[in-house]
Formats: structure tokens, sequence, C-alpha cells
């Protein structure tokens, strides 16, 4: 069990979102970055749909209350535990009263704190992710504050005395500097005159300070939707790429609204929404489009290697139990 | 290309929009559509917008031509969900942000917005936007005006809007595109009835104007 | 996985330490090296050290991957004070990295090994020179 010390507003129990409610209405929710909240469960040998805390604001501070293990995945944020530095992807034990501490994020944004058998909050509508908007689910459908507790629902896990890290992807393809997403175009993507089908393709956009779990609103050059008249309302879904009548693009996220109505141009593959979580206000973001097809392998490219990951930990796992 | 009638708008999420005019004939025939593709094998979620269906499945489609078919024919066999839900009466407050604009944006006094607004019984046509937040059909075409440039970041929870030929009733507090015109103090969602939505497609609603105050 | 380079270091290891038998299992893949038995390498000649030592030894089979890297964490150099538990670096096999901690406070009194150079379970990668 630990205990929240300090935390700014924003951190949220979630686990892979609520489905089989978009009919009434509600979001799914749940995690925005699906890759490290699955590696920091896989560490902990929990199932991939644990809850875990998902961390957008630093610093922070823990008191582990018991002692326990714990993972942490996503940003670095020069985490310490009783002093000692950790890796932004780490699995370990804590003692009673060390005390983690998480510092200023330099890159990246969030960063998913697990516990055994996952963050123990009582399920509603089938899942433990927070509904901000209605305030249920998650803990007490609140962000956290210093006080709190999280408690695991499993006593142990699996883990060798020492801990250990994992090499995880990298946000950005080696020397450049912009994150690439790769997506899909959307219904009024031929809509757009071409020359700003041209820009969204090849010029970046930057991520303004007004982005969080509902979008993210982007800065860059402005695009000019050609046809007229109110679109009708339809269900959207992560990853969709709107454009108001102001020309700037917004990507709408976990929390979003389930239907809207403003010009969709684009829509983020899956397996890329976790590189918009780790974006900062600041970075720039590049738009690569992809098709159907690939879109189709990039999603079974994602499931092999987390299935690789699986493997290699399980035989770590062997190894270090060989050993003991 | 305006005219193909299937679009991706997630790897995973396909809209399917049939050129129709917006009307309840045609919102039902979009019910029984919707109602259908959510039996079928690979199909997770099937949501019914205004006038279009949207389909969450379980894989990233390979075959967009077999599901545009499928969904297509299934629309041109004008299948239709003839349901008379409840009718629910609501006391509203006619005093929101945006009312004084949409009285200028439609040309009309703002007592005239109000008596069309509130004459008709509404139906809900699709559930969505937010938890149990009903988009309603039957807004006097009087009334039209268009979605706003910049969303406003926060509305509270019971705000009666407009945008294009829509109103609803926000059910939780948000942001929203769409002109404000009246606010309520009804639960729309809580999660712990079943269903947690207070209203399905097919129910309808009146709108009793308690106040006016532009 | 192991290459011929890999497997010479492997053998001259097991030399140097007098090891007359190696077996390796990990994953899919089983390894054993037998040397020969022969005169026994002769005993270095011990001084008595200056200062007390201890070694930071390596948790798993694999190739080293010094802090710094990718992991938000400063790079390690001889002479950086650490303390008991402190990360210094990992012992990598594929995408796992095995933590090496230091096992008392210290300093780092070795160099840091060329990223990639393979050690075995218990080996000693790094020494630290800790208050006697």
């Amino acid at each position: 069990m630990i205990e929240v010390l300090f935390i700014p507003p924003g951190a949220t129990v979630q686990d892979l979102g609520r489905d089989g409610y978009w009919s009434q209405g509600l979001g799914r929710a749940g995690v925005m970055d699906a890759l490290s909240h699955g590696i920091a469960n896989m560490l902990l040998g929990n199932g991939e749909d644990a809850a875990t805390l998902e961390i957008p604001l630093t610093p922070a501070r823990f008191r582990f209350r018991q002692a326990g293990a714990f993972a942490l995945a996503g940003a670095a944020c020069g985490a310490t535990l009783a002093g000692r530095p950790l890796p932004r992807v780490w699995a370990g034990m804590a003692d009673e009263g060390e005390v983690l501490e998480l510092g200023p994020m330099a890159s990246g944004a969030r960063t998913y704190l697990a516990l055994p058998g996952g963050i123990d909050v009582p399920a509603v509508l089938g899942s433990r992710s927070t509904q901000l908007r209605e305030g249920f689910g998650g803990l007490e459908g609140r962000v956290l504050a210093a006080g709190d507790l999280l408690r695991a629902a499993a006593d142990t896990a699996p883990l060798p005395l020492a801990g250990f890290s994992l090499t995880m992807p990298a946000l950005r393809a080696p020397g450049v500097a912009e994150i690439e997403l790769r997506a899909l175009p959307a219904a009024e993507h031929g809509d757009f005159a071409p020359a700003s089908r041209e820009a969204f393709w090849t010029t970046s956009y930057a991520v303004s300070q007004q982005s969080n779990r509902q979008g993210y609103r982007l800065e860059g050059e402005p695009l000019a939707y050609a046809a007229s008249g109110e679109l009708r309302s339809h269900g959207i879904a992560p990853g969709i790429v709107q454009v108001p009548g102001g020309g700037q693009p917004i990507i709408q996220l976990a929390d979003s609204a389930t239907m809207g109505g403003y010009p969709k141009i684009a829509a983020v593959i899956e397996p890329d929404l976790w590189r918009i979580a780790q974006a900062r206000p600041g970075d720039r973001l590049r738009f690569r489009r992809v098709t159907l097809a690939e879109a189709a392998e990039a999603a079974r490219a994602q499931q092999e290697s987390l299935a690789g990951l699986r493997a290699e930990l399980e035989a770590f796992r062997v190894r270090q139990g060989g050993w003991q | 290309m305006p005219d193909a009638k299937l679009s991706m708008i997630g790897s995973r999420a396909v809209l399917f929009q049939p050129s129709c005019p917006f009307d309840l004939a045609n919102q039902q025939r979009i019910w029984a559509v919707a109602d259908e593709a959510a039996t079928w094998k690979g199909v997770r979620e099937a949501v019914p917008g205004m006038t279009n269906v949207t389909l969450l499945l379980d894989h990233v489609p390979t075959e967009l031509d077999r599901i545009e078919k499928d969904l297509t024919a299934l629309w041109e066999s004008g299948i239709r969900k003839q349901v008379e839900g409840r009718l629910l009466a609501i006391d509203m407050a006619y005093d929101g942000p945006h009312l004084a604009e949409v009285a200028e944006m439609t040309g009309l006094p703002v007592d005239k917005v109000v008596r069309l607004h509130a004459a008709p019984e509404y139906t809900v046509y699709a559930v969505g936007s937010h938890a149990g937040y009903c988009y309603l059909g039957g807004l006097d075409p009087r009334l039209e005006t268009p979605r706003r440039k910049v969303p406003l970041p926060r509305l509270p929870g019971g705000s009666l809007s407009l945008a294009g030929l829509q109103t609803g009733v926000s059910a939780s507090a948000g942001p929203s595109g769409w002109n404000t015109i009246g606010s309520t103090g009804l639960s729309f969602f809580d999660p712990g009835r079943s269903p947690a939505a207070l209203l399905r497609p097919g129910d309808r609603i009146r709108f009793n104007p308690v106040e006016v105050k532009a | 996985m192991f290459d011929k380079q890999d497997l010479t270091r492997l053998l001259d290891a097991m030399r140097a330490h007098g090891v007359g038998t190696l077996e390796i299992e990990g994953g899919d893949m089983f390894l054993r090296l037998v040397l020969p038995a022969g005169p026994a390498p002769a005993a270095a000649a011990r001084t008595q050290p200056a200062t007390a030592t201890a070694a930071a030894r390596s948790p798993d089979i694999g190739r080293f991957l010094p802090r710094g890297s990718d992991d938000g964490l400063p790079a390690l150099a001889p002479g950086d004070a650490v303390r008991t538990g402190e990360l210094l670096g990992y012992v990598a096999q594929g995408a796992v990295r095995a933590a090496l901690t230091a096992p008392a406070d210290g300093t780092i009194a070795s160099q840091i090994p060329e990223p990639g150079t393979l050690f075995g379970h218990g080996d000693t990668v790094l020494t630290l020179e800790t208050k006697p």
C-alpha cells in the first residue's frame, strides 16, 4: 500500500478502458499510453488490464506504507527511491517507509506506476478507469491528491531482488526532432483544399498548452475545409483529427466526446496513440499517411513485439529462479 | 470522396453515412442498421449517430469493401425500427449564454426562439457525445445555426444547446461547440442505474419553459 | 546468440577462473563448454589491498549496457560515489535489462565496461572501493 504525499492534480487510476457503453454516450477513458501501462504491468507479472496510476504532472511523492513491489514505465522523471536514482522503466522492491519521488519530466509527458495485481479500486461498469467528466470509476471518480492511499490487488509479484528494467521503443526515430504519427485519411480528407492536405501530411504541428486527456490542440499551417454545411454528429474514436472552423487541428483522445461533427481529416492509428500521450506542449508532431493494410500490419507487429517481451520476461524469471 | 459511404475514424472504427434527408424515418432505418450490425461477427459495438452508424471492430478491417457492401445492402433493404418510446416532460430555463446570439443569427426575437424551440415533441435520435447526452430530432429549421468556430472549454451539466439542425441537453460539465440557450437540473446518466442512461433512441422529450433570460 | 568471439571470451574467462565446465541455459538455448583438465593457473601474486573493495556482480548472463543511454539517468564514470543498492548499469539479454546494483557504499574503482561486453551470472562487472 502506498500513500500519496504530494501530487499535482491530474493523476488518475486507469486501465485499458470501459468497453460497451459507447451507445449510452460513455467514453472509454483508459490510459493514454497503453504501451507504457502494459509494460509496467508486464514487469510485475500483472495482466495487461490491471489498473495503474497515470501520472501526467510531477513532482510527486509516494511513501510505501508496507514493503512491496512496484513498477514504473513512461517518461523519464528523475525518479528516486529513498534517494537512489531509478531508470524510467523499472520494476523493483521498496522497503516499508521508503519514499518514491518523481521529478520533472524533461521529455515524455506521462509515467505509469503499477502495483502487484493492479491498483485495487472497485470496478464500475466493467472497468477501473476513471470517468472524470461523469465523476465515477478509478479512485472515487477523481484525480488523486495528497493523503490518498493506493492498495495493490495482490500481495506479491515475482521479482528478482535487485529489480530490473526493459528496453522500450523510442518515441522518435533516431536523429529526428519530430514525433511521427501514422494516420489514415478520414471522411472529409478529400474536402480539404489540396494545399491544406499537402500541409497536413508534410509539415509539422506543435502541441499547444491546451492539450489533455480529452484531446490535443495543435498549432501549425491552418487547414482550409472547402465544403460547406454542418456535418451530422457521428461517433468519434481516439486518434481522430478534427478541424474546427479556425483551421487548427485537434486530436481527440481517451476522454474525448463520444460523438462530434467537425470535419475529420485523418485518424491516427492505434499503435501510435501512445506517442501522442508522450508528446509535451511544444513538441512537434508529423503525420505520415498509411494504408489500411499498413495499419493492420502495425497492429500485428505491435502484438507480436509485446508477445516477444512477455516471453523474454518469462525466460528471465526462469533464469533468476534457477539461480536462487 | 463525397459518394463513398464508408470511412475510417480510427484503425478499428468505421463510419457509415448514407446520404439521406435528416428525418425520423431515416433515423429509424439507422437504428435498425445499428441493431443488426451489432450482431455481426467482428463488430464490437454499433453506435447510431445522426443518420449514420459508427462500428467499433475487433480488428483493423482488411476488407473495407465487404463491410461497405453489407451495410449498404442493409440500408437499402429499407428495414426500420419503429419504436415509440416514453415521453418525458422537462422543465427548462431558457437562460443560456448564447440565446441572444441565436436570436441574432436566426433573425428572430428571443421569445420567438424560445417558443419555436419549446413547441415540438422531440425524438431521441442518438445518445452520445458524453454519457446520457441525447441528440434530439425535431428542431424547427428556422432555428438552424452554425457550430461555433472555437468550442467553449466548459459548460455546466444540464445545458441546452443547438447547432445545425440538432439540439440536445448536456448531462455533465464539459466542452461544447454548440450554441447554448438553456439549462435544467435533470439527471440523464447514473452509473448506479441500469441502464445508466436515462433515455434511449426512440424516447421523446417535451421542453417546458420555466424562465426566459437573454 | 553467442558468436565465435563470445565463445572465445567465455573460454578465456573459464581458464582465468579455473572453471572446467560451464553450462548456460536461457529461453530455448542451451550451451555447454568443457575445458580439458590442465595445470591449474598460477596463483596471481596477491598483495594486501590498501582499501577494501567490493565487487558488483552480474545478475544475469548477457551484455553490459551502461547507465545513461535512454533511461533518464546520468552516465556512470570511474571515481563516482555510489550508495548501496544504487543502479550502476544493466546486464541485458534481448529487451530485458537485469539491474547491476552497488553491493555497498563506495566509489567506482574500475573502468566501466564497453557496451556489449558479455558477462556470465556472478561475474565481476565493476569494482568498488569501499571504506575498510
